[in-house]
């Protein structure tokens, strides 16, 4: 980028040098415009305006799904960079893809791209930071602790902004942090943004409660129709070219099996008297947001709802999910996913039984291959094409051995996209030849096609190297191979090693979950036919051998297609769906621990000429990096198509085409339009709310008159003003985890009045006087650690450590408060339950205290109750508690926990032995450890049988389709 | 009178096969509880007994409820600190029975915590009979089994792949049909995790975050 950039900046500027005489373009000229503009690239109008509104006051904006939060994000940073002494400016809740993004724009602006603080950044180099202070990204835990350990004053805050106004609640972290910050620093300002102006109108008067966890007064709301921004961008808009592809018949009688089925779950969810009937449409499931609404409905009463209500609500989940993915992946990969349904959900489900299901089954299959007898292959098509059912029945098994049809239906717009590209290249051409004015020039860019996921991205790319049918015939390969794979390693197991084979395939069917299914019988049509499963056997040794045979024969050329066959299990499948292009795949070896991958990286994989395929997902700030003459969106996205009128405008003049992509009567289009009414709905709401709230003048947190008497006018106790937490003398200590600050008890705890301590703690979560320590679970966290034990180390250790050691088990306030619905207790004694568990739990430690709340204000108020007559704890003593002699204090802050609780899980590897393999040289990072033998593994964990377990854990072979046998 | 000769003499005819110590002690005050007639699993006999519940000669239990408990709210901590001392186990079996917990429960959590109980709460009476049998049987249970915890591989794969937030059983079944073994599924890079089907960005982001980083980041300093 380094090298281009200067010459790219001037593209950009284009807006005044451009439009006015396009013949006379003179990058120079321009180039001198932006410097004596201050340096940075084009600002529209509007983007500009929010910023200065921002800037004058302290506020929440809101803005429409793909206005550009990251540039105006940008604009408002570069406020800031350059004042030296000023203090930290906090930057919360930007997600990776964002700051990737952000880092684009603080290019073109140059400005230096803010460091990025997380748990890794050790103490020291924080507090360095903090004391170099401007723009920085902090993870709103570290926040939290570092002003609550004095590693952060509030007064060194320069002012916080929070990119995702709309997660703010009033437990949340970001609620904290804003709460920290202001309780010491009133001066400082407060910046929110968001983009999701649909969960600011979700739930009763949300945006009242996002404003005052904020301390804010002032809501501004830039929706895609206000004039200003209309005026900016309808005058540039792009050239759009709406293609309505229909869908295939096998696709359209999937889909509407699907939507049927959904039908019938909304049909039984309805009779259920916990739900509200108002709000279930098919229409509305098709939404992630439908979860929300039904959970919020069912959680109060959750403990209550019958396992039936539980698993339509989990199966309309599913169902959603298999709308999605039918129009998403090709078919072999729907088929897989199918067929992974079956073996997770098989038991447990109830839409697998219906009628419907057989048809979704049937015709998934039916997209792949067809079954039919060696003499009659006719047409390719013939079968596959008619009223499915009978035809495949027809197929005798006990004859001559059935051979497989492959249909490999295409997705139905790999097509239209292969259309287009050839249209654009033609067009290209002529475009070539004359080369005349601007508009021509500009029209020779790159081409851009988005995709939904990154898995969407990379079957186009392999779609425009190969063509449609060489992929499918491709993916198809890889299928059989893996089928073949685990086929085989199922059979090897099941004779040698009996234990092995008890842990491995045995149980992975049905699942830990229940396993009731053995009773009902699947549907043959879900399962397939043994005379299929038997085909693709066959298919697969064929072509293995085929594999094989082809290796033997070339040896050198044929290096790459055997590390792609044989070595696959060991290599880890590098490639997924379709083998990439080479120089994807060269990429994909050498990529290890870089998670977002950077501009340069993403350029460099694309494919045939001038053609950029990309994520939805991850898009970053690819507009601006590619700068496509033509761009088809393959999948229909809002918020993208606004970001493609938002960077037209940036580049008036520039000629560009936009190709829109949707499938015809679909599921798709449905969410598309739906989602565009919602956003405009949502806006409408929040317009109205604002014209109408009446917002608390003590609200305002920061104070803009400058002089001290106003200053320490508010900041004395006037209980007047949020309670008078701002500023609360506090005589109760705690000892926090700082691994709690995940979760809202610290901020509930600080809220009522705590000294919140923040401390790494070994043993316990809570401290609370040096003879109190607390567990903290929630409800799933006790089932889970009551049953698999760990509870039971836990407790022993803080028996070892602590007079008192308190269980408490938490619940929450708007949750459902039990353990099980009261008609589900069994008449028997069963110690296997969470009930007996806990019981036996009780009865081996005496000494163990437990503590029950109903929410996390109870659980604060008890903690005052209890350790009212207690001596006040120490960070001091609290954090040596239970720390191995010889252990470095300082090292254990910096551990990458996730990856360390995850070792801590795996089979073979226990409390006591964990810290042998953190101490191992060869293991660095949790993947390590798929590259140890069994010996050194053995030696690392000390002890031969558990080495093994873990060694045979990890390198067991996933049984895919254990059904069949 | 008449409640508890019909209960005893329910209750008579297993306790004549039971041994003396086998034998769960009920206090003359409960036979009145409706708890009582809800104990399946248990031999019992009536006792004056100050305790509620007597499971051995060193543990015990009483009963509350959240509704007794905000009608009298010394009662339960007056029987906390009545009991002896000879009891090592003492368990505080709380019915919850009141639709507005927020009052009493934190005041008997508070009795039971602070009077060196452990307290239990249960929402139908007929779980907290479980409760008491499943006291009464623990001495036996632990005695007679060896903890043996075996998971089948799913389980475990889960388990272990749920410690990054979000991952449910069908993703890892996905990731584990997709990479064949666990092995293969650390192995793999960021992109090839993002085309399963159900995993999106955010879920594979902190997956590889977990695989990839380096355990202790302090030696990196």
């Amino acid at each position: 980028m380094g090298g281009g950039a200067a010459g790219e900046l001037v593209d950009l500027t284009g807006e005044d040098s451009g439009e006015d005489d396009p013949l006379n373009y003179v990058p120079e000229a321009a180039l001198a415009h932006v410097r004596a503009a201050g340096g940075g690239g084009a600002v529209l109008q509007f983007q500009q305006d929010i910023v200065d509104e921002l800037l004058e006051r302290d506020g929440l904006t809101c803005i429409a799904e793909g206005l550009g939060l990251v540039e105006i994000l940008a604009l408002l940073l570069k406020e800031h960079t350059y004042r030296v002494g000023a203090g930290a400016v906090l930057i919360l809740g930007l997600n990776e893809f964002n700051r990737t993004a952000l880092k684009v724009h603080c290019k073109m602006h140059g400005m230096p791209y803010p460091p990025v603080i997380t748990a890794e950044v050790t103490g020291n180099r924080r507090e360095e930071i903090y004391r170099n202070g401007g723009p920085m990204f902090v993870t709103t835990r570290i926040a939290a602790v570092d002003i609550l350990r004095e590693a952060l004053p509030p007064s060194n805050i320069q002012g916080v902004i929070v990119a995702n106004g709309h997660r703010v609640t009033d437990m949340s972290q970001e609620a904290f942090v804003v709460r920290l910050f202001r309780s010491g620093n009133r001066r400082g300002f407060l910046r929110a943004l968001t983009d999701r102006p649909g969960d600011l109108t979700r739930g009763f008067s949300k945006v009242d409660q996002v404003m005052k966890c904020l301390m804010t007064r002032q809501l501004n709301l830039w929706p895609r129709f206000q004039l200003v921004v209309r005026a900016c961008l309808d005058a540039h808009a792009p050239e759009v070219v709406e293609l309505r592809q229909p869908l295939s018949n096998r696709v359209k009688k999937i889909q509407e099996a699907i939507v049927q089925v959904m039908e019938e779950c909304m049909t039984e969810l309805k009779k259920s008297k916990h739900v509200d009937t108002s709000e279930l449409t098919v229409e509305a499931g098709l939404f992630k947001s439908f979860d929300r609404i039904i959970q919020r409905q069912l959680d109060p009463v959750w403990n209550v709802v019958s396992r039936r209500v539980k698993q339509v609500v989990w199966d309309l989940r599913t169902l959603r999910n298999l709308a999605n993915f039918l129009l998403r992946y090709d078919a072999v990969t729907f088929l897989r996913y199918l067929e992974t349904l079956r073996l997770t959900e098989g038991s447990m489900s109830m839409w697998m039984f219906t009628q419907h299901a057989h048809t979704i089954f049937e015709q998934s299959r039916r997209r792949v291959y067809a079954l039919r007898k060696p003499p009659a292959s006719g047409g390719p098509e013939g079968l596959g094409e008619g009223s499915g059912v009978g035809g495949k029945r027809a197929a005798p098994p006990e004859s001559t051995a059935p051979a497989l049809h492959m249909v490999l239906e295409p997705m139905p717009k790999w097509r239209l996209i292969e259309e287009i590209v050839k249209e654009i290249d033609d067009d290209k051409e002529k475009l070539l030849r004359k080369m005349e004015n601007l508009a021509e020039r500009y029209g020779q860019g790159p081409t851009l096609i988005v995709a939904k996921d990154e898995a969407a991205a990379s079957q186009l790319t392999g779609m425009l190297l190969r063509g449609s049918d060489g992929l499918m015939r491709l993916i198809w390969e890889k299928y059989l191979r893996q089928r073949k794979a685990a086929g085989d390693a199922a059979k090897g197991k099941e004779k040698p090693t009996a234990d092995a084979g008890a842990g491995g395939p045995g149980g992975a069917g049905r699942g830990g979950r229940g396993g009731r299914g053995g009773g009902r019988n699947m549907n043959v049509a879900v399962i397939g036919t043994p005379a299929e499963r038997e085909a693709i056997a066959v298919e697969a040794d064929r072509l293995h051998k085929e594999t094989l045979r082809k290796a033997r024969a070339q040896n050198a050329p044929a290096a790459q297609a055997r590390a792609r066959a044989g070595h696959k299990q060991a290599t880890g499948d590098l490639d997924p769906a379709g083998p990439p292009p080479a120089k994807q795949q060269r990429k994909g070896k050498g990529k290890t621990a870089t998670v977002g991958s950077t501009i340069e990286e993403e350029r460099e994989e694309t494919t045939p000429a001038d053609i950029y395929v990309h994520a939805l997902t991850d898009r970053a700030a690819v507009l601006a990096t590619v700068r496509p003459s033509f761009i088809i969106v393959h999948d229909p996205d809002a918020a993208f198509i606004r970001e493609i009128e938002v960077h037209a405008a940036h580049r008036p003049g520039a000629r560009m085409r936009v190709y829109f992509m949707v499938h015809d009567t679909s599921v798709e289009e449905q969410r598309y339009l739906s989602q565009i009414n919602y956003e405009s709905d949502s806006f409408a709401n929040l317009i109205r709310g604002k014209a109408h709230a009446a917002m608390p003048f003590e609200q305002e947190g920061r104070v803009y008159n400058e002089t001290p008497l106003a200053i320490a006018g508010t900041s004395g106790a006037n209980t007047r003003i949020r309670g008078g937490q701002l500023s609360n003398p506090t005589k109760l200590h705690v000892v926090v985890d700082t691994r709690e600050f995940m979760s809202s008890l610290p901020s509930v705890l600080h809220q009522s009045g705590f000294k919140v301590m923040p401390c790494t703690l070994e043993v316990g979560d809570y401290v609370l006087s040096p003879s109190m320590c607390v567990e903290r679970k929630s409800l799933p966290d006790l089932i889970e650690s009551l049953r698999n034990s760990r509870l039971v180390t836990q407790m022993q250790n803080m028996c070892r450590h602590y007079k008192i050691p308190i269980l408490l088990i938490e619940f929450e306030r708007d949750k459902a408060f039990g353990i099980q619905n009261p008609a589900d207790v069994p008449r028997d004694l069963n110690y296997n339950t969470t009930q007996g568990r806990l019981a036996l739990l009780i009865w081996r430690f005496p000494k163990m205290r437990v503590m029950w709340s109903r929410s996390l204000h109870m659980t604060a108020r008890m903690f005052a109750d209890w350790k009212y007559a207690e001596e006040e704890p120490t960070v001091e003593v609290a954090a040596k508690v239970g720390v191995p002699q010889g252990a470095d204090a300082g090292e254990r802050n910096s551990v990458n926990q996730p990856a360390i609780d995850m070792l801590r899980r795996l089979p073979g590897v226990t409390d006591s032995n964990y810290r042998r393999v953190l101490a191992a040289p060869d293991v660095v990072c949790l993947a390590d450890l798929a590259e140890l033998t069994m010996e050194r593994m053995q030696e690392i964990l000390g002890d031969p049988r558990q080495g093994r377990t873990l060694y045979e854990f990890l390198h067991a072979q996933y049984p895919v389709h254990m059904m069949g046998r | 009178m008449l409640l508890t000769s019909t209960l005893e003499s329910r209750n008579s005819e297993l306790a004549k096969h039971a041994n003396a110590g086998d034998l769960l002690i009920i206090s003359r005050s409960q036979t009145g509880n409706g708890l009582v007639h809800r104990l399946h699993n248990v031999c019992w006999a009536i006792d004056y007994i100050n305790p509620d519940f007597v499971f051995s000669s060193s543990s015990c239990a009483l009963f509350a409820s959240l509704k007794f408990q905000s009608l009298h709210p010394t009662h339960l901590h007056t029987r906390v600190c009545g009991l002896s001392d000879s009891y090592a186990l003492r368990i505080v079996v709380c019915l919850v029975d009141d639709e507005d917990e927020n009052s009493s429960l934190p005041e008997v959590n508070r009795s039971a915590g602070l009077g060196d109980c452990a307290l239990v709460c249960a929402w139908s009476l007929d779980e907290a009979a479980r409760y008491i049998e499943f006291f009464h049987g623990c001495e036996r249970f632990i005695g007679s089994s060896k903890e043996s915890y075996n998971d089948d591989y799913m389980t475990q794969l889960h388990e272990a792949l749920s410690c990054s937030h979000g991952v449910h059983r069908v993703d890892a079944a996905t990731l584990a049909t997709r990479f064949g073994t666990f092995a293969c599924i650390l192995r793999a890079t960021h992109k090839s995790l993002l085309s399963s089907p159900g995993l999106g960005v955010t879920k594979v982001v902190r997956l590889s975050e977990t695989f990839h980083t380096p355990l202790q980041l302090a030696s990196h300093f």
